[in-house]
């Protein structure tokens, strides 16, 4: 009788947790009408899922743990957010972000310490997320089937076509299939039989094509890398693990290859250094020889046609603006200018490079709560995956396989870091799956000693 | 029993008190940044000269978030002084283009933090007067 409500409870709040993260990726579909329902949705999903998760926990409260060092870690990571108010050059703006990731966050440890002592549960709650990153796959397919033109972003003179399925940037939907990449490799290891597997395989395969027809670098990287962490931690024959890191290598290689094969559109004609226009009116404007979204790098201080020649490993663009974004960090590097300010605070400024953030959360964070808070949230996270990973390594993820694939999943999150921005949007498709593999994985240790659990409060 | 209990207590507390005083720490370094953008505005103001002289010669409209600009000539760049205005005629940056790469002095992230001051109006009507056809 108990376990047939904890297998009901633990569905609900996995279909409850897939539901919210479809909703968060609706809230950035390339379909108007979706993303007008999805954006308000998200937050709707994200309550209903913190009073499931309430539910669930409270339903077998005698099993819920979360370690007292994690559960510091998240308050102190929660009071930072919060307080950078105080010298935020946005604090409204700070204060709202601050709520809605500490709400995420409280809501993915309240899941997670109802896994702690259960491996059916961490492995449905994986299975959820798992199912969220398969629909948005399968969703952007039938977007490609229905309407190429919206699936697809078309061809620029700086990049190739683009497969964008349902969302409205080639690399958002991809971040998600990344992070799903090692959930789906990671049930194929621990299926046991290959019919079992095969299911497992074909999704990741799946994953792998739509990320490869985004063109997305990040998103491919952060994925196969992902995959090499869950072979590190699973619990195989070290020959045999070494011969499967070969195979994804080589897999990553021809992936890559594939990605460069499209082509960007050929300008029709350079475009030429740009002399100050001829001069129509008694003054220059200069936005049309100079623009200030273009000062650092542009073609007036190089003396180039400035055309961009972009490659599967040219990263000059972005590593430019990086540079701009960190020497703004610098400007205030201890306390930074308030959680969730990135975008005001950093200025593109730099030719070639698109954003409005740096396109790197590690440099968001700086931006955003300087070193204090950078190094608060890298601290959190290892101490969230330690376990995980002492357990998988001393032999203990072969019982029920589920640990490498949390820390797979949230190794992908934190290699998408380094492409993307978007550890302080709780909205972010990827953003709750974050934390619920991150604080899953700090609960690995637990499930197999409850003895040493350290009850929460 | 006691012991981890008062070794967490006394951590809980350091780390109230490290928190607590990362505030005035804060909003130290955001006065400190303010003042560091503005004398480098005010540098490039004292470059300037008047706003109304004979090597203005290019500006912007609207740019950023809703700023305007001025251009100063020096030599044969066209381009080598600026100033960028928001609509309360606070100078929010100003980038000196005199060397081999732009010197940036900005603080657009919080305007309200210049107190770097100038006569938007007659600003405003230098860009008219630039934008009008040339004769």
């Amino acid at each position: 009788m108990t376990e047939a409500r904890r297998t009901a409870l633990d569905l609900v709040t996995a279909g409850t947790l897939c539901a919210a993260v479809l909703a968060a990726a609706c809230g950035s579909s390339v379909l108007l009408g979706v993303v007008s329902v999805g954006k308000p949705a998200r937050w709707v999903l994200l309550g209903l899922l913190g009073a499931v998760a309430l539910a669930r926990a409270l339903a077998f409260r005698s099993e819920w743990r979360l370690r007292l060092i994690v559960a510091a870690g998240l308050v102190v990571l929660c009071a930072l957010c919060l307080e950078s108010a105080a010298w935020s050059i946005m604090p409204h703006r700070t204060f709202e972000r601050s709520v809605s990731v500490c709400v995420v966050i409280c809501v993915s440890a309240v899941l997670a310490g109802s896994a702690a002592l259960s491996t059916p549960t961490a492995r449905r709650l994986l299975g959820g997320l798992l199912t969220a990153a398969a629909l948005v796959a399968a969703a952007g397919f039938i977007l490609w089937l229905v309407d190429p033109s919206k699936a697809v972003q078309a061809a620029s003179t700086e990049y190739p076509a683009r497969f964008q399925g349902f969302e409205q940037n080639p690399n958002t939907g991809a971040m998600l299939l990344a992070f799903g990449m090692p959930l789906a490799f990671g049930r194929a290891l621990a299926a046991g039989t290959v019919w079992r597997a095969l299911p497992f395989v074909l999704l990741l395969l799946a994953f792998i094509a739509e990320i490869v027809a985004s063109g997305s670098r990040g998103g491919l990287v952060a994925g196969f890398l992902a995959l090499l962490v869950v072979l590190v931690l699973v619990s195989w024959p070290r020959r045999r693990r070494v011969g499967a890191a070969v195979a994804v290598l080589a897999a990553l290689v021809l992936a890559a290859w594939v990605v460069t094969i499209p082509n960007a559109l050929t300008a029709s004609a350079p475009a030429a250094l740009t002399p100050p226009a001829p001069v129509a009116s008694r003054g220059i404007d200069a936005e049309t020889v100079i623009p200030l979204r273009e000062e650092i790098g542009g073609p007036w201080w190089t003396h180039t046609n400035g055309a961009i020649h972009r490659t599967l490993f040219s990263t000059g663009t972005r590593t430019r603006a990086w540079r701009g974004a960190i020497e703004q960090a610098l400007g205030r590097p201890v306390g930074g200018y308030g959680f969730g300010a990135e975008q005001p605070a950093f200025v593109n400024r730099y030719y070639g490079f698109h954003s409005d953030n740096p396109e790197n959360g590690y440099i968001g964070l700086l931006i955003q709560f300087g070193l204090v808070g950078l190094i608060a949230f890298l601290t959190v996270v290892v101490v969230c995956l330690v376990p995980a990973v002492r357990q998988s390594v001393g032999g203990g993820a072969g019982r029920d396989g589920w640990a490498p694939a949390a820390v797979g999943a949230a190794s992908a999150g934190l290699f998408l870091g380094l492409s993307q921005s978007y550890f302080h949007a709780a909205g972010n498709i990827v953003f709750l799956a974050f934390w619920v593999a991150v604080l899953l994985a700090s609960t690995a240790g637990l499930s197999l000693r409850p003895k040493a659990a350290t009850p929460a409060g | 029993m006691k012991r981890p209990r008062t070794r967490w207590a006394v951590a809980g507390l350091i780390t109230a008190a490290a928190l607590l005083a990362l505030i005035p720490v804060g909003r130290w370094e955001r006065d400190r940044h303010a003042r560091h953008e503005l004398a480098g505005i005010r540098r490039v103001m004292a470059a300037v000269g008047p706003l109304d002289q004979p090597a203005l010669d290019a500006y912007r409209v609207g740019v950023g978030p809703a700023m305007d600009c001025l251009l100063y000539k020096r030599g044969s760049n066209p381009f080598a002084l600026e100033l960028c205005f928001d609509d309360a005629g606070r100078v929010i940056e100003a980038i000196d283009r005199r060397g081999s790469r732009p010197r940036i002095s900005s603080i657009r992230e919080d305007p309200s933090a210049s107190t770097v001051h100038i006569d938007r109006a007659k600003a405003l009507a230098l860009i008219a007067r630039m934008k009008q056809p040339a004769q």
